[in-house]
């Protein structure tokens, strides 16, 4: 079966094998220690930031495998985690496109989905996100199709990128936020497809906006993901098998879970 | 001869095989003089590239740049590259990062001498940088310059590259025969020295055979000259430094820009030689320009002459697009302009702008 076509009841026979291996794994003891002797994921204790920061990097590994280390950085502190081309490959992060321009704030992140890019044999280019006006040059040189980006970078690019290509050749955007941006119809005015993405740059992408919703903020967990509401925070948790796995990490991310009857039949979220 | 210009002018084609693009990178120059120089060019490694393994390797480079590197360790597996790759904002490293990053134990670690110096300047982790066995170097290095990194690094091999954003890696020095700043031409690259003066001094010209963006008689704008067959039988050149401007705290001193301002003082200034430098008090480190003018007779009669062309150029000479030297000396960046009022300037001094060493 493709993952994409992954059930939620798939999702629980996966994640529940992704745990049987975490609570045997003589890598680490990160959840073990912290799960004491409870194996069923619905009664897995949150995972929070504090318990990363709390864990050295070296005691979170759960086996060791070449990888690009993102410092991630909280209000109390940084901490690391990996990602293994591997994982870069399953995310949910570009669209089909021949030449894309990734433009992220943070230098890790915007590695990370260039090397997406490569997986899917794509070749991209990563937009200089402290120089707009050289970013905007590179984009209309290599005549880009798609974007990678997020609303607050879009906004900065958007007036230099105006000025020296044509937007509508850049077919596909994708948005990769926090939130559901309140600006959205005016970037759906300018650009032919733009997808919008909820992601962390500790857990990547997580939940997609559902295509029927329009403007609404209707979102369903992605391919790789579980997603649940706890006190009105997003709780996720990563099917891969991460280097440093991600299991019902507590965001704060606000989220409440959506109407029930999602015209496309899956269970939304409101984020 | 092959220019930045022309180089500009290249169509940013894809191979027909996707499997040929793990092999590419786009690569921007910084556009700090000129438009950015946009390319697509191979990332292949020769033999003589191989030289920045390592564990755990801590890039100081801009993400940009790095590109490069990661599809090197990730599609390039034979070659012992480094095993996990931390990018970081050498401007946002503090001390709780530092700690964090400890605890991977990085061995090896890249960057340029800028960013190096003000780590140096604000966070000496010792337990940190005293782990670093290899560091990676792509930029000139004055002899004060490399005595702060040592005392940086002190564990550390230092490895030096000539390399550039549009062309990649040009040169290598890990032969003991080099001197600072000397590098033998990797195995893909043909180097000549155009227009040279009487010390030998000219523009470096390149060649370089790559499966995807070769290029021919390249001028790559760094002056330099050669200086021989090394007794390992290699050729080496030195770099001498830009061939149009020289950095210093950040900021670019333009050779067009000084000839500019002098020109505009010509009833004052016969001729000049500048010599761009940094300097340390405390632990702060300051630019500094000092000039030799040649002065007209109608300098000589101003009541104080050095004092006055100084004050007449530092208020004209553009160190940013908006801002004077007199503004950076004001702004406590650069140390007020000195002149030096002489006859003739010195044997060997045929070009303008010269860098100075770290004082």
């Amino acid at each position: 079966m493709n993952a994409s076509q992954l059930s939620e009841k798939d999702k629980l026979i996966s994640v529940a094998s992704l745990i049987e291996n975490i609570y045997s794994s003589d890598g680490s003891n990160f959840y073990r220690s912290r799960w004491g002797t409870k194996t069923e994921f619905s009664e897995l204790p949150f995972i929070e930031d504090e318990d990363f920061l709390q864990t050295p990097f070296s005691k979170r590994r759960y086996f060791h495998e070449r990888g690009l280390v993102k410092v991630i950085r909280k209000p109390d502190g940084p901490y690391l985690i990996q990602r293994c081309i591997a994982d870069i490959r399953e995310e949910n992060y570009g669209s089909s496109c021949r030449r894309p321009i990734v433009l992220l704030a943070d230098g890790s992140d915007a590695l990370e989905k260039v090397l997406w890019f490569y997986e899917h044999d794509t070749l991209p280019l990563l937009g200089r996100s402290r120089n707009m006006a050289v970013a905007a040059y590179c984009a209309a040189w290599y005549k880009a199709d798609a974007l990678v980006s997020d609303v607050e970078m879009l906004s900065r690019f958007f007036p230099h990128l105006e000025k020296v290509y044509d937007p509508r050749r850049i077919r596909a955007l994708t948005l990769i936020e926090r939130a559901f941006p309140s600006s959205i119809q005016k970037w759906r005015a300018l650009f032919p497809a733009v997808r919008i993405i909820i992601g962390l740059p500790e857990c990547g992408v997580f939940a997609e906006q559902c295509p029927g919703s329009g403007v609404e903020p209707i979102f369903h967990a992605d391919k790789n993901s579980i997603l649940e509401v706890h006190e009105g925070c997003a709780v996720v948790t990563k099917l891969l098998p991460l280097v440093t796995p991600v299991i019902r990490y507590k965001t704060e991310l606000f989220a409440a879970k959506g109407p029930s009857a999602c015209p496309c039949g899956k269970e939304a979220f409101i984020l | 001869m092959f220019d930045r210009e022309k180089l500009a002018k290249e169509k940013p084609g894809l191979p027909t095989d996707p499997k040929e693009i793990r092999d590419l990178v786009i690569r921007v120059t910084s556009g700090t003089t000129d438009a950015p120089v946009v390319r697509i060019r191979s990332s292949a490694t020769s033999d003589d590239e191989g030289i920045e393994p390592g564990r755990v390797l801590l890039s100081f480079r801009p993400p940009d740049t790095q590109v490069g590197t990661l599809t090197k360790i990730f599609y390039n597996p034979p070659k012992r590259w480094a095993d996990l790759f931390i990018s970081v904002d050498p401007f946002s490293m503090d001390k709780k990062l530092a700690e964090v990053l400890h605890d991977l134990r990085p061995d090896a670690t890249s960057g340029i001498e800028g960013t190096h110096a003000h780590l140096f300047e604000t966070l000496n982790h010792k337990e940190l940088f005293g782990g670093i066995v290899q560091f990676g170097l792509g930029s000139e290095l004055s002899e004060k310059q490399e005595l702060v990194l040592r005392r940086l690094f002190p564990n550390a091999h230092f490895l030096r590259w000539y390399r550039a954003s549009e062309a990649g890696l040009l040169g290598v020095a890990k032969c003991r025969y080099l001197k600072r700043n000397q590098f033998h031409p990797v195995a893909e690259v043909t180097l000549e020295i155009a227009d040279q003066d009487e010390e030998g001094i000219g523009r470096i010209v390149v060649s370089k055979r790559l499966r995807h963006g070769g290029f021919s008689r390249y001028d790559i704008g760094d002056r330099g000259k050669i200086i021989g067959i090394c007794p390992c039988e290699k050729l080496t050149f030195e770099v001498v430094g830009r061939a149009d401007y020289i950095k210093i705290v950040g900021v670019l001193i333009l050779q067009r820009e000084c000839d500019r301002v002098v020109s505009e003082l010509s009833m004052f200034v016969t001729d000049y030689r500048a010599t761009v430098q940094e300097k340390r008090k405390g632990k702060k480190t300051y630019g500094a320009i000092v000039m030799d003018i040649i002065p007209t007779e109608e300098l000589l009669v101003q009541k104080n002459p050095e004092r006055f062309i100084a004050g007449e150029i530092s208020r004209r000479l553009f160190v940013t697009p908006s801002r004077t030297l007199g503004d950076l000396v004001a702004e406590e960046h650069f140390l007020p302009l000195q002149v030096h009022l002489v006859d003739a300037f010195e044997a060997g001094k045929s070009v303008r702008l010269h860098r100075g060493n770290l004082a």
